[in-house]
């Protein structure tokens, strides 16, 4: 009995160790697994805060692997404006207007309806490793989950953010606290997840909060109301044709 | 004949008083006239002037790609060895400095500017050592100093520093994406102001070195422009072919454009306006004629019971009409003569003192690249043309009114009242 | 000699056709001095207009002198005037802007005289009109007896065979009407110079050799009378 206890504690002591031992290849890896779906359907709203007031957009989204998404505004600002994202490219469509824009370049820069979100932020290509060189820094608890403390400096110029500071879920992976910088360590956002929610066994953020941190009151808090995950999905979701219906 | 010049100038010394008011009437329209073309020239010339001391310099040259994408300030479609070039076009006599612009979000913080706020802003990166050879900045700084190489600083426009509340010493920082795209972000010093006279770069101006905004930015030694002064030439065209011969040899992405190319907009809107003042003028000229054809108009009625005793007694209407319209010539004449000598000498003032519109400019944006004084500029085929007009256009606004009259029957005539 | 053979002018006034002259034939011989009498619209002015060349007929013709002057052009009619013809206007129509002086000299002027004639004509015309001494005066400071004076002379000055007045003392008081009417009657036996005034006023019309009576556009009368 004491030399299960023994054993026990050995153990329990170890595991902080084992899972250390895990590489920060293989968390990063799971870490984008984790984001990434075949197909995903999703409803939810953007609060963006900033010194002028706050504002409520509502959408919806749908999404096929890592480069295909479609996100619909609902909220009556902005009702039918479409954003579609395939592979390197986004495109606007306003109804108002019956405008069809395609963001290339440095137009990518620009936020997301006035948020904290820039459409590159969306852009996400979900292969971090192929962009940044990642070591862990430690461990630590974030609302009561412990978390890999990884520090990732990008490997060439055109990664946005030259240096991410991410708080990875040892358990599931997900993201709880990103801290994004200049080369020189400058925090320029930051990106919390305030809830999460459990959807086909996958625990995935519900409220995440990205905020500026050069701008005082600025604030973007992205909600999910519903998520789906892998749902079946119309290919044409994702055409330019479908765009604009 | 005689007799028709000394009726004429009979009647114009005995109606002093509407000769008078009807030379002063033209008098005015033709200094009006003079002045006015005096300081849209002057504006013109100090603008196009300024806009090539502040802004474009007389030619640019660029990364072909860079012309194409220019609204985005692509920082990649860059000049790799900008020194180089410039070494070689100084070899053929040409003075050129490097420059780097790029867009910025401005953070300013509560600490020295009271409360937080951030702006987009366009940034001018220089070469401190050799922007004055091409620019003219280093002539208008107001406050602090100009700009040192390496440094961490910046120097502001002061209409810019005044909206902002920026004052020397203050830092500021700026939020940009450097060439490939990354984040950056630096703390500048604000160590000069510039009042500069072209209104648009004062109104924006944010001025740092090109090496320390070259490393931030990860340039690795390029600039985005290197902008060239040429000597003022006809011949400007030719100075370009030569300048793109130079750089033909050492990169064949390399064009050479003139700031008229650069300036594209605003020569087109400079057109635009001339075209309105142009309606200006001809509206003072306007003016000028309803003076003088009301005047002649109330003459000529006034003598139709003359006009028609002077037909009866056998005199030919060709002798009327060319009395009358020596009459009117003479009102012209005089009023042409008085028109510009009061032009000349406002004029006079206006070009060598020039007038303080700074207040105005200041809110008002004209278009124009002229702050505070506004200096006029001698036109003499614009007097010349004033002093025509106004003796040529009274006689022939005389013509038509007398040409009516002559058209009554002459029991009409004589029964008029 | 002036020969009027029915002679119609009618005037278009508003939608009306108002007949001035109905047909006037008259002759008068040179050297006469001969008043056209009548109540206005009697077409008294009409008749000296059209004999005066300044305006044109519907019918009939003018000859003077055997010459035709009703078929002439504008710029025949001109030159007639010019050479032959004499006006004096109620309102005297002088310009007021010239001395005495230059009102008749310009008559002259305008006939291309040499400059010497010119002034001695003038200042031999304004002599006899009683103006001497005034020559320099511009109309406003004369009366108007003596602005008629100068009107008379320039009528005068170029010896023309025809002198037309309309109303030349209408704006006049009766004495120095009566002195206008002496000093034209005086011209007239001087220089043999025909005259034809109109006019509507008891005074004038005796003092004429003849007196033609127009009513509505007919001669109802034509007298010849010794004063």
């Amino acid at each position: 009995m004491k030399r299960i206890f023994l054993i026990i504690i050995i153990l329990i002591a170890l595991i902080p160790f084992a899972l250390s031992a895990i590489t920060v290849e293989e968390i990063i890896n799971r870490m984008d697994a984790a984001e990434t779906f075949s197909t995903s359907f999703s409803r939810g709203e953007i609060l963006s805060t900033d010194r002028f007031g706050q504002k409520t957009s509502t959408f919806n989204a749908w999404a096929r692997g890592a480069d295909e998404s479609l996100i619909e505004f609902t909220s009556v600002a902005e009702r039918g404006q479409k954003v579609l994202r395939t592979k390197g490219e986004i495109y606007l469509f306003y109804p108002d207007a019956q405008e069809l824009i395609r963001l290339q370049g440095a137009a990518l820069r620009q936020s997301l309806l006035g948020s904290d979100i820039s459409y590159e932020d969306m852009t996400g290509e979900k292969n971090t490793l192929a962009q940044y060189t990642a070591t862990i820094e430690g461990q630590e608890s974030i609302g009561g989950r412990f978390c890999h403390i990884i520090t990732m400096v990008a490997k060439s110029r055109t990664v946005a953010y030259p240096v991410q500071k991410i708080w990875v879920d040892m358990e599931t992976f997900m993201v709880w606290k990103a801290q994004y910088s200049t080369q020189n360590g400058r925090l320029l956002k930051e990106m919390e997840v305030l809830g999460t929610m459990e959807v086909d066994g996958r625990i995935l953020p519900s409220r995440t909060a990205v905020s500026d941190k050069l701008k005082k009151d600025s604030k973007t808090i992205m909600v999910l109301t519903e998520m789906q995950i892998d749902p079946p999905l119309d290919p044409s979701i994702f055409s330019l044709q479908n765009l604009t219906w | 004949m005689k007799f028709i010049v000394e009726l004429a100038l009979k009647n114009l010394a005995r109606y002093k008083r509407r000769t008078i008011i009807t030379a002063i009437a033209i008098a005015v329209g033709l200094m009006m006239y003079i002045i006015v073309d005096s300081m849209l020239i002057g504006a013109e010339y100090e603008s196009m002037r300024n806009l090539r001391w502040y802004e474009t310099s007389s030619a640019r040259i660029l990364d072909s790609g860079y012309w194409e994408n220019r609204m985005q300030l692509p920082l990649d479609k860059n000049i790799a060895q900008p020194y180089r070039i410039i070494e070689e076009l100084r070899d053929e006599g040409f003075v050129g400095t490097p420059r780097t612009t790029f867009s910025a979000d401005m953070i300013l913080s509560s600490e020295d500017f009271g409360e937080e706020g951030n702006l987009p802003v366009l940034i001018t990166a220089i070469d401190p050592r050799t922007d004055n050879d091409v620019f003219r900045f280093e002539d208008t700084l107001i406050e602090g100093r100009f700009l040192r190489p390496g440094e961490d600083a910046v120097v502001l426009g002061s209409w810019f520093a005044e909206d902002l509340g920026a004052k020397v010493g203050y830092w500021v920082t700026l939020v940009t994406r450097g060439n490939g795209g990354f984040y950056e972000a630096m703390d500048l010093q604000v160590v000069g102001i510039v009042n500069c006279p072209n209104p648009n770069v004062n109104r924006t101006l944010v001025m740092m070195p090109i090496d320390t905004a070259g490393d931030y930015l990860a340039m690795d030694g390029a600039a985005t422009e290197i902008n060239i002064l040429l000597p003022d030439s006809k011949d400007a065209n030719g100075y370009l072919v030569e300048i793109q011969s130079i750089i033909d040899q050492s990169d064949d992405n390399l064009a050479v454009y003139s700031w008229e190319a650069l300036a594209k907009d605003y020569l087109a809107i400079a057109e635009a306006k001339r075209g309105g003042t142009g309606v200006i003028l001809f509206l003072v000229f306007i003016i000028a004629a309803v003076g003088i054809s009301n005047t002649m108009l109330m003459a000529i009625y006034e003598r139709i019971r003359e006009l028609g005793m002077m037909r009866a007694l056998g005199m030919t209407d060709s002798a009327i009409h060319m009395a009358f319209i020596i009459e009117a010539g003479g009102i012209g004449l005089i009023g042409s003569i008085f028109g510009v000598i009061f032009g000349a000498f406002g004029n006079f003032f206006l070009v060598n003192y020039g007038i303080n519109f700074g207040m105005i400019m200041r809110d008002m944006d004209m278009g124009y690249r002229i702050q505070s004084v506004l200096k006029g500029a001698w036109n003499p085929s614009a007097i010349i043309i004033a002093f025509l007009a106004g003796f040529i256009l009274s006689m022939l606004v005389a013509w038509i009114p007398t040409r009516r009259a002559l058209k009554m029957d002459i029991p009409a005539c004589l029964r008029h009242q | 000699m002036i020969k009027v053979e029915q002679v119609v002018r009618d005037y278009q006034a508003g939608e009306t056709v108002v007949k001035a002259l109905k047909g006037v034939s008259l002759e008068i011989g040179d050297g006469e001095f001969v008043s056209i009498a009548g109540p206005s619209g009697s077409g008294k002015t009409t008749l000296l207009n059209l004999i005066g060349c300044i305006d044109a007929l519907d019918s009939g013709e003018i000859l003077i002198d055997g010459v035709k002057v009703t078929s002439m052009d504008k710029k025949e009619k001109t030159t007639y005037r010019r050479n032959n013809l004499g006006f004096i206007f109620q309102t005297y129509n002088l310009i007021p802007v010239l001395s005495a002086y230059e009102n008749v000299s310009f008559v002259l002027s305008i006939l291309n005289l040499p400059e010497a004639e010119i002034h001695q004509r003038t200042m031999a015309i304004l002599r006899e009109v009683g103006l001497q001494g005034m020559e320099d005066r511009r109309p406003s400071r004369l009366s108007g007896g003596q602005q008629q004076r100068i009107a008379i002379a320039r009528a005068l000055v170029k010896n023309p065979r025809i002198v037309l007045a309309d109303e030349p003392t209408a704006n006049l008081d009766s004495k120095t009407g009566q002195e206008i009417l002496k000093l034209m009657k005086a011209m007239n036996e001087k220089y043999h110079t025909t005259f034809i005034f109109s006019t509507h006023d008891q005074m004038v019309m005796d003092f004429a050799d003849r007196l033609i009576l127009l009513h509505d556009g007919n001669i109802i009368s034509d007298e010849r009378r010794s004063v």
